[in-house]
């Protein structure tokens, strides 16, 4: 059989991986044909069990390239310096026989994703992750008005240390609300819908590397830059510190989606809430497809902005029930839908006004830190920063006081052991550009 | 055409300088009133020679300007803060760095529509299907010098005076067919088309 | 704006001294009261075809929605804002002569800011189309007029695309206005020379009933400065607001202070740019060669290339400044323009704007006809490929690497771009037929006097501050008559 191979850092030379039960032929319908290819001969079914590993199997190269609809087409945090330039605000040099990519000599690395280790942290758990904000202050604002969050006030956390990356809040927020499956051609273009996404990224040697996981939904910015700038208010905050979506307001200007620093905001660009009514196939709806609808959530039609809502209709719905039985919303009666599903308890949502709610006390713990909140976006998502179990010292931690504290002192010698820069695989979004040097061919 | 006296003499000539000599010294020298010049294009200086004073309408615009950017401020203060207040990316209710921009379009917008119609209103102007002109040639390449007179006897000597300054042809005007809406013209007696 | 030939503006350079106020008069209307040319048609058809690469990817567009462009998750403007900002700056152009030259002096501007103005104003109507069309639900795009509605909802005046709303119908209906007010004596002049009843009180309407009495020009003249006066900052607001678009986002590329100045400046060498490329066609089509001169095109080749030096100061600056902030966002921005995907968009536009119009310097390429054509035709490919740089290289890699991607336009892109010329040709090629294409009025101020004024030996010194546009002194003067 004939299969893309994507070469992934990391992977054993000599191993191929394949998941089952993407290949779907001769099964009546819309998506029951001619999807994929089909693995199961490569499986040896036995009377207990299948073998699905450690099978003989002869793989060569077949020529020829196809687009992969992958959404996280970039491997390394690393950005990489084009021809040979060096702006001053390098972080680390490239390791010493790393190799180097065709576009630059020399890579570093945004503050995205903070990192620690294990012995650092019990030395100082204060110090251990430098928190860029906490050291240099938040950028000026000509804004001396500050809101005020009276009653409820959502906050979440999302520990990146507890983060396996299962992605099994995408399936969660997606059928919790109603977020439409657009297909291949769509995310090909890059137009995938999940109101959560899960930013995969590599970091170190492509041989041996680390992989971070970072699940990343609306940040509901006390200051969103989103709000700011829709023209009609179809986005805003509302009492309780979220960012609402007014669909029927929307105009569908996209601005917003623009100016998320996250880009979080998906944008209907056809009538996606049709498509999983099989509407692509010229027919109408399916009588039965509607009940896998959610009927707490409104379908959106084309031209409007979607986003994550953290799961407004089930805080309306705790806060109703509530105020049915006379007593006060406790923590833990509500979750979102990405937190009921998360197995491994990475996201905690709860109201930062209640002292004792969950959010509230990681709310102080210096762990936290909210991604790109230089920006002064005073998101209302906090990560934990990752703590590795490892004696030598994170040469992440000291990028991040190379940024922010010292430019050139400090990160160098620290720094070594990043692996090389993944340039090449950074610009295509949906379509990697280094999809399939290889084509294995097994039997 | 209200705003043209009848019965007057015309004085063509072809020349702004000329022109405006003549008036200057129909004005100040023969003491002429209510003169009126019409031209193709405008003459700077004519307005001084005329006697005439400077135009309002500027000034209307100029407060209409004013009071565009004060309609346009408070109106988005209005809007923003009182009639509906809404937390829009955490900026206060009263963002008024974020409203000088359609402060100050809005208050173009107003004073540009004051201008041009106070312009249309001063100089009586609106969509008419017919129009009575002195000459056709005024459009084209003639000015004329209109001077209003009172009697036989300043009607000649406006006509002696136009004739003295060499109008290249002196018409007089008698008066105004109301039912054809046209104006009925004479011959001056003494000099015909010069040029 | 300082020009740089500002000495040698002299009216007997502009004009030929043998031309009367009877030949503007003439040469002018000539063109409205003949049956078009074979040319004219042809040009025509042309233009009115390519609408259709307008009309129809937006019928289906409004019909099945936005997907069928090229707009993706991280780019979220594509083709059409690019479009809509390049024909907004094309139309800058058009007051700039209109209103800075004016108050500046500037007699030259006489022969072509009624092109000029005509051009900003369909400039502006094809750029007005494009965020119209662009947005998601066009058929709700009027809730972005703050009007009172049984929502009771206003809008938000933070936007800086509600500022566009505001900048971009106050810039058209004042462009409007202004040209309309500089047509109305020229309408009268049409109406005086119409030969037939029906022309005559269509004329009589448009005029307004224009008679050419002292007493309106005093008031026109007033109302006519005032205009320039309002419209001067109008247009440099109004680029610079378009550019807070993107100077008040957060976008790396975007979140720049140089922005207006730099969008100003652009749109000026874009607009006379396209200025050159119709008047150099025009002139030739109705024969207004001893109209829109030499010295015209000359002067205009002058303002190109200085606001290409400005507008290649400005590209240089940005580079600078994200070497300087210590941005990594910006810095990898900076660097991507020129080295990453879109390194043939970047280098296409730094050769068209700002290598090519350097050839300006000799004046002996900026005084031939063909090889301002070509230049024009760079300096406007090379404007649009600003905006593209700008808007879509800042926006397919931004702050997290996971959400970068690319975006390439598509044939139904293009085909919008294509179509936009269309309609802009479209309402050229009927102005320049229907239209007094010079300013007559304004264009007669300037002529040489035909008697020098010698006529009447009345001439004083103290007349001279009459300063009579055009007059030439060469009589001397002679003893008062009195």
């Amino acid at each position: 059989m004939k299969v893309p191979a994507y070469i992934q850092p990391g992977a054993h030379k000599d191993v191929v991986s394949i998941g089952l039960g993407w290949g779907r032929t001769g099964i009546h319908g819309a998506l029951g044909e001619g999807i994929g290819v089909d693995v199961f001969p490569l499986v040896e079914a036995t009377r207990t069990s299948l073998v699905t590993s450690g099978r003989q199997v002869k793989i060569e190269k077949a020529g020829g390239r196809t687009k992969l609809a992958n959404i996280q087409g970039h491997n390394y945090l690393y950005v990489p310096s084009y021809a040979g330039m060096m702006v001053n605000k390098r972080v680390g040099e490239v390791p010493e026989g790393a190799s180097r990519n065709e576009q630059g000599t020399a890579v570093w690395e945004r503050p995205i994703i903070a990192e620690t280790t294990l012995n650092e942290w019990k030395e100082n758990p204060s110090k251990a992750y430098p928190n860029h904000v906490e050291q240099n202050g938040l950028p000026k604002s000509v804004w001396l008005h500050k809101h005020k969050y009276e009653g409820h006030h959502w906050g979440m956390i999302v520990d990146l240390n507890a983060c396996n990356g299962c992605n099994a809040c995408m399936v969660a927020c997606s059928v919790e609300n109603n977020v439409p499956v657009v297909g291949k051609a769509e995310v090909l273009k890059g137009r995938e819908m999940f109101w959560i996404r899960i930013d995969r990224y590599y970091r170190g040697d492509r041989e041996n590397p680390d992989f971070v996981q970072m699940p990343l939904m609306c940040n509901h910015c006390g200051n969103a830059p989103c709000e700011t700038v829709c023209p009609v208010m179809a986005t805003m905050h509302n009492d309780e510190g979220l960012n609402v979506m007014t669909y029927n307001r929307c105009v569908g200007t996209r601005y917003c989606a623009n100016n998320c620093p996250y880009k979080v905001r998906r944008f209907n660009f056809f009538q996606y809430s049709d498509f999983r009514m099989g509407r692509q196939d010229g027919r109408e709806r399916v009588s039965p497809l509607e009940l896998v609808l959610n009927p707490d959530v409104s379908t959106r039609t084309r031209g409007v902005m979607e986003k994550c809502t953290f799961c407004v209709h089930r805080i309306r719905a705790a806060k109703d029930k509530a105020r049915e039985e006379g007593s006060p919303l406790k923590d833990g009666e509500l979750q979102t839908a990405c937190q009921q599903t998360c197995p491994a308890k990475a996201i905690h949502f709860g109201d930062r006004n209640d002292p004792n709610s969950v959010v509230a006390k990681l709310w102080q713990d210096p762990r936290n830190y909210g991604l790109l909140e230089d920006l002064n976006t005073d998101p209302s998502v906090r990560y934990f920063a990752l703590v590795r179990n490892r004696d030598e010292a994170s040469p992440y931690r000291s990028m991040y006081q190379a940024h922010h504290v010292d430019h050139h002192g400090g990160g160098h010698g620290e720094a070594a052991g990043h692996g090389e820069s993944a340039s090449h695989e950074k610009k295509e979004g949906g379509a990697p550009a280094e999809h399939a040097p290889a084509n294995s061919r097994g039997h | 055409m209200a705003r043209i006296q009848v019965p007057c003499v015309m004085g063509f000539y072809d020349d702004a300088h000329d022109l405006l000599d003549v008036t200057e010294r129909a004005r100040t020298v023969e003491k002429f009133e209510n003169l009126d010049a019409y031209t193709p294009y405008p003459i700077h200086g004519m307005e001084d020679a005329l006697g005439l004073k400077r135009s309002w309408v500027s000034t209307a615009a100029r407060f209409a300007l004013l009071g565009g950017w004060g309609l346009g401020f408070l109106f988005q203060t209005w809007t923003s803060a009182v009639d509906w207040p809404i937390n829009i990316g955490g900026k206060p209710f009263v963002s008024w760095p974020a409203w000088i921009p359609v402060t100050f379009e809005f208050g173009v917008l107003v004073a540009a529509f004051t201008n041009l119609l106070c312009m249309f209103y001063a100089c009586d102007l609106y969509p008419r299907p017919k129009t009575v002109v002195l000459s056709k040639r005024i459009t084209n390449d003639r000015m004329v010098l209109v001077i209003p007179t009172k009697g036989e006897e300043q009607e000649k000597r406006a006509v002696d005076f136009l004739t003295a300054n060499k109008a290249l042809k002196i018409k007089i005007i008698d008066g105004f067919d109301k039912e054809k809406q046209r104006l009925i013209f004479r011959a001056a007696p003494v000099v015909g088309e010069v040029a | 704006m300082k020009l740089m030939a500002q000495e040698q503006l002299d009216e007997k350079n502009l004009l030929s001294p043998s031309i009367r106020m009877e030949h503007v008069t003439q040469d002018v209307l000539a063109p409205m009261g003949r049956f078009p040319s074979a040319p004219w048609h042809i040009a025509f058809g042309i233009a009115q075809s390519m609408i259709l690469f307008f009309l129809v990817p937006v019928a289906y567009q409004m019909f099945i929605g936005l997907g069928k462009f090229g707009i993706m998750n991280p780019v979220g403007w594509g083709v059409y804002i690019v479009d809509f900002v390049f024909w907004v700056g094309i139309g800058h152009a058009g007051t700039l002569i209109s209103a800075i030259l004016f108050l500046f002096r500037q007699n030259w501007r006489t022969a072509i800011n009624r092109s000029a103005e005509a051009m900003t104003i369909f400039a502006v109507m094809v750029a007005g189309l494009f965020p119209l069309v662009h947005v998601g639900r066009t058929w709700v795009a009027y809730w972005l007029v703050p009007y009172p509605a049984e929502r009771m909802l206003w809008v938000n005046f933070r936007s800086p695309l509600l500022w566009d709303v505001f900048a971009v119908t106050t810039y058209f209906t004042v462009s409007l206005l202004f040209w309309y007010q500089g047509l109305i004596p020229d309408w009268a002049t049409a109406r005086d020379r119409a030969k037939n009843r029906f022309f005559r009180t269509l004329y009589s309407i448009l005029s307004f009933g224009w008679t050419g009495s002292t007493r309106d020009w005093n008031h026109y003249e007033r109302a006519y400065r005032q205009f320039a006066f309002l419209a001067t900052p109008l247009v440099l607001s109004v680029h610079s607001i378009v550019s807070f678009d993107f100077a008040v986002s957060l976008i790396p590329g975007w979140h720049t202070t140089i922005f207006p100045p730099y969008f100003v400046a652009g749109a000026v060498f874009s607009g006379f740019a396209m200025v050159v490329t119709l008047l150099v066609i025009m002139r030739k089509l109705y024969g207004l060669e001893h109209y829109i001169t030499m010295k015209h095109l000359e002067l205009m080749n002058q303002v190109i290339l200085a606001t290409s030096l400005i507008v290649g100061y400005s590209y240089a600056s940005e580079f600078y400044i994200a070497w300087y902030s210590n941005h990594e966002y910006e810095q990898f921005q900076f660097l991507d323009r020129p080295f990453g995907v879109y390194k043939y968009c970047f280098w296409t536009m730094i050769t068209c704007n700002v290598i090519i119009p350097q050839l300006f310097w000799s004046k002996k390429i900026r005084t031939s006809i063909p090889v301002m054509f070509v230049i024009s035709i760079f300096v406007n490919i090379g404007m649009w490929f600003e905006r593209f740089n700008i808007f879509i290289i800042s926006l397919h890699d931004d702050f997290l690497p996971a959400s970068w991607g690319t975006y390439w336009p598509t044939a139904w892109d293009i085909s919008v771009t294509i179509g936009s010329f269309g309609v802009f040709f479209t309402l050229f090629l009927v102005f320049s037929r229907v239209f007094p294409t010079l300013a007559m009025a304004e264009l007669k101020a300037t002529l040489p006097s035909p008697s020098n004024g010698s006529r009447l030996h009345a001439h004083s010194e103290s007349d001279d501050h009459h300063g009579v546009p055009g007059e030439k002194k060469q009589a001397p003067a002679l003893a008062e008559v009195h």
